[in-house]
């Protein structure tokens, strides 16, 4: 009788993530298939080919988007570790001046629409001439994802006991030192929480490439999507094929860390 | 102060600075700007830059558009966030009761809400077309053909599908971190005393779940006016301003009008507008816990 009940329920489950699973899977398919079958409803595996790929990547050139996407992401995550980890540590762990302030101004950034902030930050970078340049990203970049990386490096540090800081010190050791070697390791879980969702929401952004980037060849992949369209209409096949390369990272990621990933939102925002 | 105290507080304070500093010059700044900017009339068409006061704003609250906007996003929201809380609730049950594969079916069930919103968008776009996917299988099972996207009202429920698509893992996965809280000698004990599966979900699981619930539900809310790039990708806000949602309104204030103070008196409208219902629902969830 429980046995019974227990296929039904994964029974249920599985149909369910299938159903979810289906959209990504059918943009997988239709990337690999010849232009002539792009619109047919068959579930056939035959006949697949990466002609799609090899348009998307020469006629469409999007390695350099890709290539783009993947530095820009890059530096966000390491100057977001460099810059917000230690601010994470003395927000969470010393009483400095404007801390409360500091850290209310963060959780609303969080709430606030880019779109809000956006033109006048388009003009800042214009007054410093660095429009159009891969560094106006990483530098917007870096600070969008400070709010949610300092929040997630805010949590892990406050888990650390406070008894370990304090025998290290004790034993002669200097403040940094003690940061760097010792309790920095003790959150590694949440650094590369932090990391791993600083990573997919920059290669993910649309909107802050796609305002303060205007020439082609500087463009994130994410908006490089957007030059399958042209007057003839859009070119489904290699677009479905750059859209799977443009998947990869974060599928790759979710697969990982996935869980985790959600678990550290989640139970951080609940003891918030 | 103790010398040694005021050592470490000149620590802390060049640990923070850097990201201070930065945030002070990307973040803080063009946000000051923009209020104030709200306040002026402030194009890119013209180099003049009057002072108006509330003049944005009062135009904001009597402007067809940006109402319409607002109760679109605010029709899109309630719709949606129902959807993905009771399918992820369900789901989160299913995955927490000891089904075969569980943790692969997590693992893998989280994918939509981390997929790039572009590639959501211009997926949508293709399997939403006049001969894509859902046409061809509607019409083999004798359903008319849909023109989903050229449709008011199907473009609506298109972006509704998708956006539910995206946020329910996410919802699902959140309650699943809960229900996993839950020590299991609650649910034991009830199910000794002679409690039905269904009387244990409601009496036990969704009284516990409840500060999960209202987390979900405030950030949905807050995430549902801020949603651009799949909208935007799949309809541009058409056809006729059917999925024209708050965000995207603010998109084409600012750089199809070129009105850049009107734009950010809409924007801190619309933040107004989120801080108060959070507050709301926050304020309500810490009294009904100090009870």
């Amino acid at each position: 009788m429980r046995d019974k009940w227990n296929l039904v329920r994964t029974f249920v489950a599985w149909a369910v993530v299938g159903l979810f699973l289906a959209p990504i899977v059918w943009l997988l398919l239709t990337s690999l298939r010849p232009d002539k079958d792009l619109f047919s409803t068959s579930l056939s595996i035959t006949g697949l080919t990466f002609k799609q790929y090899i348009i998307a990547f020469k006629t469409y050139g999007i390695s350099r988007y890709l290539s783009n996407s993947i530095l820009l992401s890059l530096s966000v995550v390491i100057l977001n570790l460099i810059f917000g980890v230690p601010a994470a540590y003395a927000l969470s762990r010393i009483s400095i001046p404007g801390k409360s302030a500091f850290i209310i101004f963060l959780m609303f950034m969080r709430i606030v629409p880019i779109v809000a902030i956006i033109i006048p930050l388009f003009l800042l970078m214009s007054r410093v001439h660095l429009t159009n340049t891969l560094i106006s990203l990483v530098i917007a970049h870096t600070a969008f994802k400070f709010p949610m990386t300092i929040w997630l490096c805010m949590i892990s540090f406050l888990g650390v006991p406070v008894e370990i800081e304090e025998a290290a010190e004790l034993d002669g050791a200097s403040h940094f030192k003690v940061f760097l070697v010792i309790v920095v390791p003790m959150i590694l879980p949440g650094l590369s929480v932090a990391a791993i969702v600083a990573f997919i929401y920059t290669w993910n952004d649309l909107l802050v490439a796609l305002i303060l980037i205007n020439t082609r060849s500087s463009q994130t992949l994410t908006v490089g999507l957007s030059y399958f369209l042209s007057e003839y209409g859009i070119a489904w096949g290699p677009m479905s094929a750059a859209g799977v390369v443009a998947l990869i990272p974060v599928i790759v990621f979710a697969l990982f860390a996935g869980e985790a990933l959600v678990k550290g939102l989640a139970s951080g925002a609940v003891k918030m | 102060m103790s010398r040694i105290d005021k050592e470490k507080k000149v620590f802390g304070v060049k640990l923070v600075m850097p990201a201070l500093l930065i945030s002070l010059c990307v973040l803080l700044f063009p946000m000051v700007y923009s209020i104030i900017m709200s306040f002026f009339d402030w194009r890119l068409t013209s180099p003049s830059r009057s002072f108006i006061g509330f003049g944005n704003y009062l135009r904001a609250l009597s402007d067809f558009y940006f109402q319409s906007a607002i109760y679109r996003n605010l029709l899109f929201a309630f719709i949606s966030i129902p959807f993905q809380l009771i399918v992820g609730f369900f789901v989160a049950l299913l995955l927490s009761s000891g089904i075969k594969g569980e943790k692969w079916a997590r693992i893998l069930f989280i994918m939509p809400f981390f997929t790039t919103p572009a590639v959501v968008g211009f997926n949508a776009r293709w399997i939403f077309s006049s001969r894509g996917i859902l046409n061809q299988l509607s019409s083999g099972i004798g359903l008319s053909q849909v023109s989903w996207l050229a449709d008011t009202n199907f473009a609506f429920i298109a972006i509704l599908i998708v956006d539910i698509w995206q946020f329910t893992p996410l919802v699902c996965l959140i309650l699943l971190a809960g229900l996993q809280g839950i020590p299991t000698e609650l649910e034991d004990a009830s199910a000794v005393d002679g409690a039905s599966f269904f009387q244990r979900v409601f009496y036990i699981n969704v009284p516990l779940l409840r500060p999960y619930f209202v987390l979900v539900i405030i950030m949905q809310m807050i995430s549902a006016f801020r949603i651009f790039d799949v909208p935007y990708i799949m309809t541009g806000g058409g056809p006729a301003d059917a999925t024209m949602l708050a965000s995207m309104q603010l998109y084409r204030t600012a750089f199809s009008s070129l009105n850049f103070g009107y734009a950010s008196a809409q924007s801190c409208i619309i933040l107004l507008f989120m801080l108060v219902i959070s507050s709301i629902l926050l304020i309500g969830e810490l009294r009904r816990t100090k009870k």
